[in-house]
């Protein structure tokens, strides 16, 4: 059975991974749209500071987040790894800037283990949880709970 | 002296003062005192345990237990004499944790891989055996974030060791491990009120250390433990 046919058929989730800094990330691959290389971002007046700016995406305008800003590291001069991963998430279509892209992984059910949940941190709750790899851990993400409903509705009027 | 050595000297001198500051904030305390201020009707013959001023009971008397003290929540690991091994965090601050609660001790590990929105205090995660441990800056926990000792805090660290504790969920980073030594019940300044900074058990006098309450401690992050509970 091909994995496309485990994952029909069974609890295997396909994530889509990004590096930000030296630690690699997971999203869900059924919320990622499309990869794009690095590109002019416009910045937008009076946007909350984990807002980069807006990007023309075939005449539609698509709002960036500056992941890094939002995970708290260090700021990072774009290179020629950096991507613009497009995402839905909370019905709106938005950019997050990473570091790279690399693989699509596929896990099971068993391989996610539950987010450290150490002291309680709002900020923490878009872990989704991990899943311990060959070539280190891996931090799933939520990106639904990447911003609070109101930062998502700002998101939107931008 | 040159202008850079007496300020070298000058932030050595802090550094020793805010020490002290801490620790005799520790002893000085509200707490139930382990004395006898006055003879016990069980107290056996020994007429010079009466005292005027406060003192430690000697052994021969410990079954003797003044009201007052049954109601201090010693830990379970304390109702008889224990093993305690001391750490070295944040370059000057020793801390102890009772080896009833030690579970492992590892040499600083690279693996440790950190997550975004935590506290600062919370340096990742940990893969040992099978599952991921939480390695937890101890320094930064317990060290209020106003404290001027917490400026030795800031930059690069360079931890050595991680003590695993308890079930192995958590490991404390620290500089340095001490001696592990023996300590009385009643060596140790317990904390009745333990509303504030419930980790701390108590302060063992003669080592001038602070005493880890390792379960109290794992259950106020499994909890989420408040803000002002920590260093932060």
């Amino acid at each position: 059975m091909s994995q496309a046919e485990q994952v029909e058929n069974s609890t295997i989730t396909q994530w889509v991974t990004f590096r930000l800094e030296d630690e690699r990330y997971g999203i869900n691959v059924m919320q990622v749209q499309e990869v794009l290389r690095m590109t002019e971002i416009a910045p937008v007046p009076g946007a909350p500071d984990y807002v980069l700016g807006i990007i023309n995406l075939r005449g539609n305008v698509v709002t960036v987040m500056d992941t890094r800003k939002r995970f708290a590291l260090p700021q990072h001069e774009p290179d020629e790894a950096t991507r613009i991963v497009i995402i839905e998430a909370e019905d709106q279509v938005v950019g997050i800037l990473v570091d790279s892209v690399a693989e699509v992984v596929y896990l099971d059910q068993p391989d996610i283990e539950s987010p450290p949940n150490v002291g309680n941190e709002e900020s923490s709750r878009y872990i989704q949880g991990v899943a311990n790899r060959d070539d280190g851990l891996l931090i799933l993400v939520d990106l639904n709970k990447l911003l609070t409903d109101e930062e998502w509705r700002e998101f939107s009027s931008l | 002296m040159s202008v850079s050595e007496k300020q070298a000297l000058s932030e050595v001198v802090q550094h020793e003062l805010a020490l002290k500051v801490y620790i005799n904030a520790l002893l000085d305390e509200e707490v139930a005192e382990p004395v006898v201020a006055e003879r016990l009707p069980d107290m056996k013959a020994i007429e010079t345990a009466v005292v005027e001023t406060p003192a430690v009971v000697p052994a021969v008397t410990q079954a003797v237990v003044p009201e007052a003290l049954e109601s201090v929540p010693y830990p379970v690991w304390a109702e008889s004499k224990f093993e305690a091994l001391m750490f070295k965090v944040g370059g000057f601050l020793t801390l102890a944790t009772p080896l009833a609660t030690l579970n492992t001790i590892l040499t600083w590990s690279d693996k440790i891989t950190p997550m975004p929105g935590h506290a600062e205090w919370f340096l990742g995660l940990l893969p040992m055996r099978e599952r991921q441990v939480k390695v937890i800056d101890i320094a930064k926990f317990v060290i209020p974030r106003g404290h001027v000792s917490r400026r030795s805090l800031q930059g690069p660290r360079r931890f050595k060791h991680i003590i695993i504790v308890g079930c192995g969920e958590y490991g404390l980073a620290c500089d340095d491990l001490g001696e592990v030594f023996g300590v009385e019940r009643d060596k140790v300044r317990w904390r009745g009120d333990r509303s504030q900074r419930p980790w701390l058990a108590g302060t063992v006098v003669e080592q001038m250390c602070a005493l880890l309450d390792v379960d109290v401690f794992a259950e106020m992050l499994k909890e989420g433990c408040p803000v002002d509970e920590t260093g932060e």
